[in-house]
């Protein structure tokens, strides 16, 4: 247990040490799972599009790879323009290199059981449904 | 004044503490997200993360050619029908399905790093 958390005297998040305090554990236990909500939401509201977009990564084609891939390395040529590149990696931010790109998708490949573990689908749609029609 | 700073430096109101506590969690957040999208070069700060469960945010600064500062902050708001950008207060516009998908992996991948990094501290200690 780091003391310096759990006394106050020192409020920095610092997991350098390897032990979270009593203060900060609640925090990041909520940081993660509001991430993952946030994904699932995400995953959701492209999944709703999908007769455009195909969005599940787990449904990636090969085309939808290549094409992926070949974002990816556009992105690297530009690198020397900022704004260029800022732009690209809006457009392609996942991943570096279309190893990892591959690495990626095959690591998704487990998504459907990923999703099941970590989200609950009637949480996220009641969401989407309810908090947001409702903003 | 020093007890001012104190407070500022230490707050014992629980509150204050809370909220300085979540604010160095969301750095760290958005530095490890930061780091999904390649080598940040020396000078440039990126920064990528979750703000709330319907809000992404992506932070970019750098200098140009002519040593001028630049910073470009870019705002992801997940709306029923879709997800909707505003660039530094420009109108928001919406994101393109190939957008989309390419926004939802960068977050499926930004989950993954903070389960990377959290998971082992959590369970190391648990209550």
């Amino acid at each position: 247990m780091s003391k310096s958390l759990d006394n106050g005297r020192a409020n920095k998040f610092n997991a350098s040490n390897g032990e979270l305090g009593k203060f900060s554990r609640p925090v990041v236990e909520e940081t993660v799972r509001t991430a993952d909500t946030a994904t699932g939401i995400l995953y959701y509201i492209a999944s709703r599009a999908k007769d455009q977009v195909n969005p599940t990564v787990n449904s990636f084609s090969d085309a939808d790879r290549v094409n992926f891939a070949t974002s990816v390395a556009t992105n690297a040529v530009i690198e020397n323009n900022p704004v260029d590149k800022f732009n690209a990696q809006l457009q392609a931010p996942a991943v570096q290199t279309a190893a990892e790109t591959s690495s990626l998708l095959a690591d998704t490949e487990n998504e459907a059981e990923y999703r099941k573990d970590v989200l609950d689908p009637e949480k996220i749609r009641r969401l989407v449904d309810e908090q947001f029609d409702n903003a | 004044m020093l007890k001012k700073i104190l407070n500022i430096i230490l707050p014992v109101d629980p509150q204050a503490r809370d909220a300085q506590i979540r604010r160095n969690v969301l750095r760290d957040c958005a530095r490890i997200g930061g780091t999904l999208f390649g080598d940040v070069p020396k000078g440039n700060r990126r920064e990528f993360f979750c703000l709330d469960e319907r809000t992404w945010v992506w932070h970019e600064e750098w200098t140009d050619g002519s040593g001028l500062r630049h910073a470009l902050t870019t705002r992801y708001d997940v709306r029923p029908h879709g997800v909707f950008k505003a660039q530094d207060g420009q109108p928001y516009q919406p994101l393109s399905a190939e957008e989309t998908k390419r926004l939802y992996l960068a977050a499926y991948n930004y989950s993954n790093k903070l389960h990377e990094k959290f998971d082992p501290l959590l369970a190391a200690t648990a209550y």
